[in-house]
């Protein structure tokens, strides 16, 4: 054996290490990665289903999520006219988070219409349908994202057939403080943009975007009520993040094409059948 | 322009790396008895800052990204799980390679800065810098101002906590809260400061 | 070894000679994910395992190791530790991990555990050092579950998640103190168990410089 600290044992030690670290490290990664995809993909299903209302928290056992997500019809969506598009080419792999940071899929969104704080949104996306059983559109869910406190916040937005009636929402994903900002998770007050005797509208009837914040408890009696929700106490930017989010995933850089073609009974209802998962 | 005017006074006082993510406290907290050797690492802090977010910004989108091999040929290959040891790595190298250079070339910029270059490799301010870069997926321009403006904002913080620490000195606190205990609740306060900033939008 | 060293070994960090209470020691990550007690229990787990296993490690293999890249084999041991423990908490966890996000990566640079590889596994047998590991992860875990507690109940009302006092807002009597869950309020709690801890143990008081 060669002296310690010799540049021969030096290079030895250097070289035994980084050989039995990077093994251990990608054998690791290796065996962990299907685990880890699966876990992933169940998680996103389990929001999925939960926004649609089809998943209870502490009912529906794991193992029931792939059936029951059966029901969940999957469709590609250009984003600037509305139409459903075939121009991706793998749509079941398709995921958000990587195309939103790929530079070809996305376009730059002008500084000025930029109002969720994202810098750059998708060419194409996927959007996620319910249907009734016979084969009419029941929900829409359309994934959102925007700046809050701290971090983006992504969440999913389920809206009625109607493309204005919100029929659940969640969030999946946000840095925001716990229990101040953070409470955009909490189960009481999503279940309020979901109330059926309270329904909440986003657009008015000359269809713009009509949404606002009220400081304090938005009761059903109040005027203009549908339009209004509840904002969150102590998380001011939070909240403000998650209008502006409303705002611009609902207008004309967002989903706004494609909510005034449902809006006004233009979507291709009838080829939903064809669309795979 | 505007954009990188925004994001680095977003980096510096907005979203400072000691005072909203308490990074860097084991040395924030020991180092910062005097102003002229917090000012020290401050500087020390902010030159590693701004050659390692770039850099390992560079490794991130060349070599570790998903589909990043591209350029050499390889598709499908997702190397993002190496990022930790690449970038602990790469900052261990660059506080080095930046220590010899110093005691080589400008003697005495090594004598002022040199005894801070060695702590600066477990300082999680910079790896939380370039960990922070990469989810919030800066490109190259923003990493170097993000790594500027992060560097100068803890800089700025430690400088400011030496300041309060050294008129500390005369007052009288409770034995048992000395030291240590005191220091722990001026950053408490220093950190309610920052608060205020949180959310401004530029 | 005899049983009053391992003891000793085991126990002191944990009252006595707390990381981070008394060296000041691996605070970075300890104050950010204390607001929930789920998370901070998960980085204390983390930690502990961390701090262990490289502590082992490196006093298995300190008589081969040469001193000129002494500390780059210490941050490489460490480091792939850390990518392993990242990687089960993502495939096993994924909702915590998420929550964790950077501060998994962070305990790289977490100081108790190159403290404590430099300061003690360079020169102790592996099995010291892993029971030396396991007493510093103990007391950095104790420090940040109180100031979690803390946090968790007098913030949100809550601990793990469960509600356990009812909150004003859905008609019980507790109302929230918001303070209590940004950010500043951990290096209050922090000083004050400091105060407390040397309060009762006044040879640990500093002396002025």
């Amino acid at each position: 054996m060669p002296q310690r600290d010799s540049l021969q044992n030096t290079f030895l030690v250097a070289f035994v290490l980084c050989l039995v670290c990077s093994l251990v490290v990608s054998s690791a990664a290796v065996v962990l990665r299907p685990i880890k995809e699966k876990n992933e993909r169940i998680a996103f299903q389990r929001e999925v289903l939960s926004v649609a209302g089809l998943y209870e928290k502490g009912k529906t056992k794991d193992s029931e999520i792939p059936e029951l997500y059966k029901q969940i019809k999957t469709v590609m969506i250009d984003l600037s006219t509305g139409e459903v598009t075939d121009a991706v080419k793998d749509p079941e792999n398709f995921k958000l988070s990587d195309v939103a940071k790929n530079e070809d899929l996305t376009v730059e969104i002008p500084a000025d219409k930029d109002l969720a704080g994202i810098k750059r949104r998708e060419k194409y996306t996927k959007i996620y349908i319910v249907s009734k059983p016979d084969g009419s559109i029941d929900q829409l869910i359309l994934p959102v994202r925007g700046k809050g406190l701290w971090s983006t916040i992504w969440g999913l937005l389920s809206l009625d057939s109607d493309g204005k009636t919100v029929r659940g929402l969640t969030f999946y994903e946000d840095g925001e403080t716990p229990g101040l900002g953070g409470e955009i998770n909490n189960p009481k007050w999503k279940a309020k943009w979901s109330n059926p005797e309270c329904p909440k509208v986003l657009f008015n009837d000359e269809g713009q975007v009509d949404i606002s914040f009220y400081k304090g408890v938005v009761t059903c009696d109040m005027p203009d009520s549908e339009h209004k929700f509840d904002a969150l106490a102590g998380a001011t930017i939070t909240t403000r993040g998650v209008e502006n989010m409303f705002k611009f995933w609902l207008g004309d850089e967002g989903y706004g094409p494609l909510l005034k073609k449902i809006r006004e009974g233009q979507f291709p209802v009838t080829k939903l059948s064809s669309v795979s998962q | 322009m505007e954009h990188f005017l925004s994001l680095f006074l977003t980096s510096v006082f907005i979203e400072n790396l000691a005072l909203a993510f308490f990074l860097g406290m084991c040395t924030f907290l020991a180092i910062s008895k005097n102003v002229k050797t917090a000012m020290g690492l401050g500087v020390a802090v902010v030159v590693i800052q701004t050659i390692t977010v770039p850099a390992n910004n560079l490794i991130y989108v060349y070599l570790l990204k998903k589909d990043a091999l591209g350029w050499i040929g390889l598709t499908g290959v997702d190397l993002e799980f190496l990022g930790l040891i690449s970038y602990i790595g790469v900052i261990a190298a660059m506080v080095q390679i930046l220590e010899m250079t110093l005691d080589r070339y400008f003697p005495p910029l090594y004598n002022a800065l040199g005894i801070f270059l060695p702590l600066i490799t477990v300082n999680c301010a910079i790896l939380g810098g370039s960990l922070f870069m990469v989810e919030r997926n800066y490109n190259f321009a923003e990493s170097c101002v993000y790594g500027f403006g992060s560097g100068l904002g803890w800089a700025l913080a430690i400088t400011a906590l030496a300041g309060v620490r050294e008129k500390l000195k005369y007052s009288d606190v409770p034995d048992a809260l000395k030291g240590l205990g005191i220091t722990f609740i001026t950053v408490g306060l220093m950190s309610l400061a920052f608060m205020a900033f949180s959310g401004i939008k530029l | 070894m005899s049983q009053s060293k391992i003891k000793d070994v085991l126990l002191s960090p944990i009252f006595a000679n707390n990381p981070i209470a008394l060296q000041v020691l691996g605070i970075c990550s300890a104050l950010a994910v204390t607001s929930k007690m789920q998370t901070t229990v998960t980085m204390a787990v983390a930690v502990t395992l961390v701090v262990a296993f490289s502590n082992a490690i490196i006093a298995a293999i300190r008589n081969f190791i040469p001193n000129s890249i002494r500390i780059i084999v210490q941050m490489t041991v460490i480091a792939s530790l850390v990518i392993v423990v990242d990687q089960i908490l993502k495939a096993f966890l994924p909702e915590i991990a998420k929550t964790l996000s950077v501060f998994v990566g962070l305990i790289i640079t977490n100081c108790i555990v190159m403290g404590r590889a430099e300061a003690f596994a360079m020169k102790n047998d592996w099995w010291t050092s892993f029971l030396d590991g396991i007493g510093n992860g103990l007391g950095y875990s104790v420090l940040l579950v109180c100031v979690g507690i803390v946090r968790e109940l007098t913030g949100a009302g809550q601990l793990f998640g469960i509600q356990v006092l009812p909150l004003a807002t859905d008609g019980g009597w507790y109302v929230p103190n918001g303070l209590m869950l940004l950010p500043p309020s951990a290096f209050f709690l922090i000083g004050t168990f400091i105060w407390i801890l040397r309060t009762f143990d006044p040879s640990q008081v500093e002396k002025d410089s």
